[in-house]
């Protein structure tokens, strides 16, 4: 049961972060790059109709809208649940509700996708280019990070054994087996990044590399946060501090958000990015 | 350092790639023990078959231009910029002109020369 303030205020911080604050800034951010870049002077950045941008854009307002007001009343319910003591609230509860919250941001992606996808069938550039260095990741990733990423994921499977008295049950082996996915999906988007496609074709080398290396940190941010998350379920069900355990929840989410969409956000500025390349007569 | 191709040039894609890394050795953008990109990367961001990559690094190794080592990747060779200016097909033909004027001084026709020609090149003989 959710019996600390904790829990109620960092709830709500999930809510305005997840479906307001970031939402308009990602907002602001597109039509301010519409703004200085407009389709006149820079026709690549367009492969459709600027009415299908706004609708897309009302869509996501709208969704995130919706979720905000749900996850208000969800957590009025939660709280006259809690004061009623007439039952328990699901410890992932936050969990479920931050992936529901990250659905509008999914549906961006997508829509991103399509509009990258839509902008390499326009691009009839007869001369492609190609940057004549490696992509190493021991160029693109911090180091002392990647140290503090494999040390986090070995100590929280030390923990782990060392809770469970280096005894491999079920429980534990589950758990292992689940940061090590979580890990392996972080490489493999990791791996993406670096030897993948390009996913827009005017985007420049600089651009690439810069917004590459951005991306590689915050995974790694990421893949620290769920080894100390699943440390910290372990230790709070292993201390029997299960109460406190909606709220490490909570808090996970919360790091995901400000790690998955705030750091991006903050580093990626518009005003870094080259949009000459969007130019119809641009030539690198 | 950048290279680009033009799919509309009649020179082949993997030439193109090989004169511009010959190129950037003699103009000094790239120097002995830099690393080049691996042959996935250089196709995927070209938006060519890998085949064609490997084909220009197969023969820029063969002029010893590059070297690979193994996993660890592909490397500017050391006497890059000494074999760039070694231009084997330029000796191919010197090589073949003195040949068939030798063998017209001796008497062979184009015919003969050429049939001859053929079965070397085809393991005939």
């Amino acid at each position: 049961m959710p019996d600390n303030i904790l829990f109620y205020l960092l709830f709500s911080t999930q809510l305005i972060l997840l479906s307001y604050y970031y939402p308009s800034k990602i907002i602001k951010r597109i039509r301010l790059v519409h703004q200085l870049c407009p389709r006149e002077t820079h026709p690549r950045l367009y492969s459709q109709a600027n009415v299908n941008y706004d609708k897309g854009l009302q869509k996501y307002r709208l969704a995130n809208a919706i979720i905000l007001v749900l996850g208000v009343v969800l957590m009025f319910f939660v709280g006259y649940w809690d004061s009623q003591s007439v039952g328990k609230t699901g410890e992932a509860f936050p969990i479920f509700f931050g992936l529901f919250q990250f659905m509008p941001f999914f549906f961006m992606e997508f829509l991103g996708f399509k509009e990258l996808r839509n902008m390499r069938n326009n691009d009839q550039r007869k001369i492609k280019k190609a940057d004549l260095k490696p992509r190493l990741f021991s160029q693109y990733a911090p180091m002392n990070l990647v140290g503090l990423t494999i040390a986090s994921y070995l100590l929280c499977i030390g923990f782990e054994l060392y809770i469970a008295d280096s005894v491999w049950q079920m429980k534990t082996l589950t758990i292992i087996i689940t940061l090590t996915l979580c890990n392996l999906l972080y490489m493999g988007i990791i791996f993406w990044h670096l030897h993948g496609n390009k996913l827009d074709p005017y985007q420049s080398s600089d651009d690439r590399r810069r917004q590459t290396k951005i991306i590689i940190k915050s995974l790694l941010i990421t893949s620290i946060a769920t080894s100390v998350y699943f440390t910290g379920t372990a230790a709070l069900q292993h201390f029997q501090l299960e109460r406190f355990e909606i709220t490490l929840n909570c808090f996970y989410m919360l790091i995901i958000a400000v790690v998955g969409v705030g750091f991006l956000l903050k580093e990626i500025r518009v005003e870094e990015i080259n949009f000459d390349v969007y130019k119809a007569d641009y030539k690198a | 350092m950048q290279i680009s191709i033009n799919i509309d040039d009649p020179v082949p894609l993997f030439s193109q790639l090989m004169t511009q890394i010959k190129a950037a050795v003699v103009d000094g953008h790239l120097n002995a023990g830099d690393a080049l990109p691996s042959i996935r990367q250089l196709a995927t961001d070209l938006q060519v078959n890998n085949k064609t990559v490997a084909k220009a690094y197969q023969l820029l190794e063969r002029d010893s231009i590059i070297q690979t080592k193994g996993y660890r990747g592909t490397y500017i060779h050391p006497c890059a910029k000494e074999n760039c200016g070694v231009d084997l097909s330029e000796e191919i033909t010197r090589t073949l002109t003195n040949t068939i004027a030798e063998l017209k001084d001796a008497g062979a026709t184009d015919s003969e020369i050429r049939i001859a020609f053929g079965n070397v090149m085809n393991n005939r003989i």
